[in-house]
């Protein structure tokens, strides 16, 4: 039996005591043994050691995979796989929650963009009148025969939105300045009103400087600062603490975790409401059985983006801070979110804020038919821009 | 998946009769669990890595279809013992008629270099000593490589390699011990060069 036959029984332990302790004792007479004991473990050591080196390239794992119809799984990846949630976790729910905050959005702008025109088009009416019963109307073709109708309909039966040249002159008016394009023309001179100087705005004469000659009511909304939309915009990052504090933590966070986008309007002077998005985690312990009849409890902390309404209430404001309390419903693919919050906006410029808040977020969510809960308490910081 | 993890190789290949997902997690488990040691053997079993992908993936989806169609898989020996019999089996197949050695498969080094005691001192590196085994144990004849690769590779049994190699356990220790000292022998100056 030769060295080697003999380490690689001494190491398999295939000997009795007795036979190890003498081939141990060989050991301090024999270099020749010690230095092929010292090279077996070295070579043995190297392959098992480095097994890994020798896997199978992507391709092939992936190739096994497709063929035999599987997914390939990582060894933690139920760490962040989600609670099953059906509509709520497929692409269409978060494609449709996008167009309904896109829409939302859209109407709010909208609805305050069209007040701004009736008054802007009342505005104008007024104007007319001044001018048609100082019977100084220019005779100006195409736009006579509009006033000699608004002539001879009631104001209240006018039309609100009308492209005429009669509004060209009006927008010399407001101006301050006579023009002598259309009414010098005539030999005319239209009277300067003061009922509209209230118009006359550096933006809006900013908007005519360009060569346009768009009617007065299409003044732009984010230009203009004698209007204000009421709308606020927010953006805040958090720090959460989960309860129970979380013992695992997620594969792979999504880059904007634990950031929230928000989008507010003034339902008056002390009341808020709006759309928030979330990018945040949970910390979910739930149970269930899987087919193998085994009952697991799973703990995961999957990432979610969450949709919520908000109500906001503003009960004082003093030395440029605005205190607030504030609710909130929302929901995302693994089920229903509450959230309510407390804080303050210190206000150092009259649209720009800064925000410091409490959270307190619940997420109820269903598995195998049972529900479960996960919550946790959040302070969060941002700022926001009020239109 | 994760306390899958803990299942031993016989409940999991019982769970690969089950409907996904629970034949997906076993499998998912049986395979991080013996895919490296497999396509190890592959590679010294194949003339080309692309070769040795070929047989890994047949080996899997030979095994697959035996274990979900019930079929009794393992027998007397363990699961990967099995997976290197069909691996084995399937190479022969595939390589029957090849008797020529090569060593493409491995990297690429000098086996001059290797056997010529001179280039010692060309201070080789330690990350290389695992590409320099490769490489001996590449060149041993077939019966002493496969029984290397199996026992230290794999970390099989003498016993169950008997099973998959149809000798019997006495065989292939004797294989092994040759086997390990050829390789030892190869490697002995680099190893001492390395030592030092």
């Amino acid at each position: 039996m030769n060295n080697i036959e003999q380490i690689m029984d001494f190491l398999d332990g295939n000997w009795d005591p007795e036979t190890e302790q003498s081939f141990a004792a060989r050991f301090s007479g024999e270099p020749e043994l010690r230095s092929e004991f010292r090279n077996y473990i070295m070579i043995s050591g190297e392959v098992s050691k480095n097994i890994k080196s020798f896997g199978p390239p992507q391709h092939a794992t992936e190739s096994v995979f497709d063929t035999l119809g599987f997914s390939l799984m990582s060894e933690s990846e139920s760490a962040t796989q989600m609670p099953k949630a059906g509509f709520f976790r497929s692409k269409l729910f978060s494609s449709l929650m996008t167009g309904v905050v896109s829409a939302i959005v859209t109407y709010l702008i909208m609805l305050n963009y069209n007040s701004g025109k009736i008054e802007l088009n009342h505005a104008n009416y007024v104007n007319q009148n001044n001018v048609q019963n100082s019977a100084n109307i220019p005779k100006v073709s195409s736009s006579a025969t509009d006033l000699k109708n608004q002539k001879e309909n009631t104001p209240a039966e006018r039309p609100i939105m009308k492209r005429s040249r009669t509004e060209n002159v009006k927008v010399i008016i407001l101006h301050d300045t006579v023009y002598s394009d259309k009414v010098q023309s005539l030999g005319i001179q239209a009277p300067v009103s003061a009922e509209i100087a209230f118009s006359n705005t550096p933006a809006f004469h900013v908007l005519n400087m360009g060569g346009r000659s768009e009617p007065s009511n299409m003044q732009p909304i984010l230009l203009s600062n004698d209007k204000n939309l009421g709308i606020t915009f927010e953006f805040n990052n958090s720090t959460n603490w989960n309860f129970p504090v979380e013992t695992i933590t997620p594969k792979s966070l999504s880059k904007f975790n634990n950031m929230n986008l928000a989008i507010l309007y003034d339902l008056d002077k002390y009341f808020r409401t709006g759309i928030q998005i979330d990018q945040e985690t949970f910390y979910l312990i739930y149970q269930g059985t899987e087919s193998d009849d085994i009952t697991y409890q799973y703990r995961q902390q999957p990432n979610f983006t969450t949709y919520s309404i908000l109500f906001r209430y503003y009960p004082v404001e003093f030395y440029q801070i605005k205190p607030f309390a504030g609710a909130g419903f929302g929901i995302n693919s693994g089920g229903y979110v509450s959230r309510f919050s407390a804080g303050f906006e210190y206000m150092p410029y009259d649209n720009f804020s800064f925000l410091l808040s409490g959270e307190y977020a619940n997420l109820w969510f269903n598995h195998q038919g049972s529900s479960f809960a996960a919550s946790k308490a959040s302070l969060r910081y941002g700022l926001s821009y009020h239109f | 998946m994760k306390d899958l993890d803990k299942y031993e190789d016989s409940r999991l290949i019982e769970l690969l009769k089950e409907k996904n997902p629970v034949n997906n997690k076993a499998f998912n488990v049986i395979y991080n669990r013996y895919s490296d040691k497999l396509h190890a053997f592959c590679l010294f079993k194949s003339p080309s890595r692309d070769d040795a992908a070929e047989l890994f993936q047949e080996t899997w989806i030979k095994f697959y279809n035996y274990a979900s169609n019930g079929n009794r898989t393992t027998g007397e020996i363990s699961l990967p013992a099995y997976l290197y019999q069909i691996a084995r089996n399937l190479s022969i197949d595939k390589y029957r008629v090849r008797k020529n050695k090569s060593i493409q498969n491995l990297d690429e080094l000098d086996l001059e270099k290797l056997i010529d005691p001179l280039n010692i001192h060309e201070n080789y590196e330690k990350e290389q000593l695992l590409s320099l085994i490769s490489l001996a144990v590449n060149n041993l004849s077939d019966i002493y490589k496969e029984a290397f690769v199996l026992r230290w590779f794999a970390d099989l049994q003498f016993n169950e390699i008997a099973v998959i190699t149809g000798e019997t356990a006495e065989c292939i220790k004797m294989r092994c011990y040759r086997a390990m000292s050829e390789v030892i022998k190869s490697l002995n100056p680099i190893i001492k060069e390395i030592s030092k």
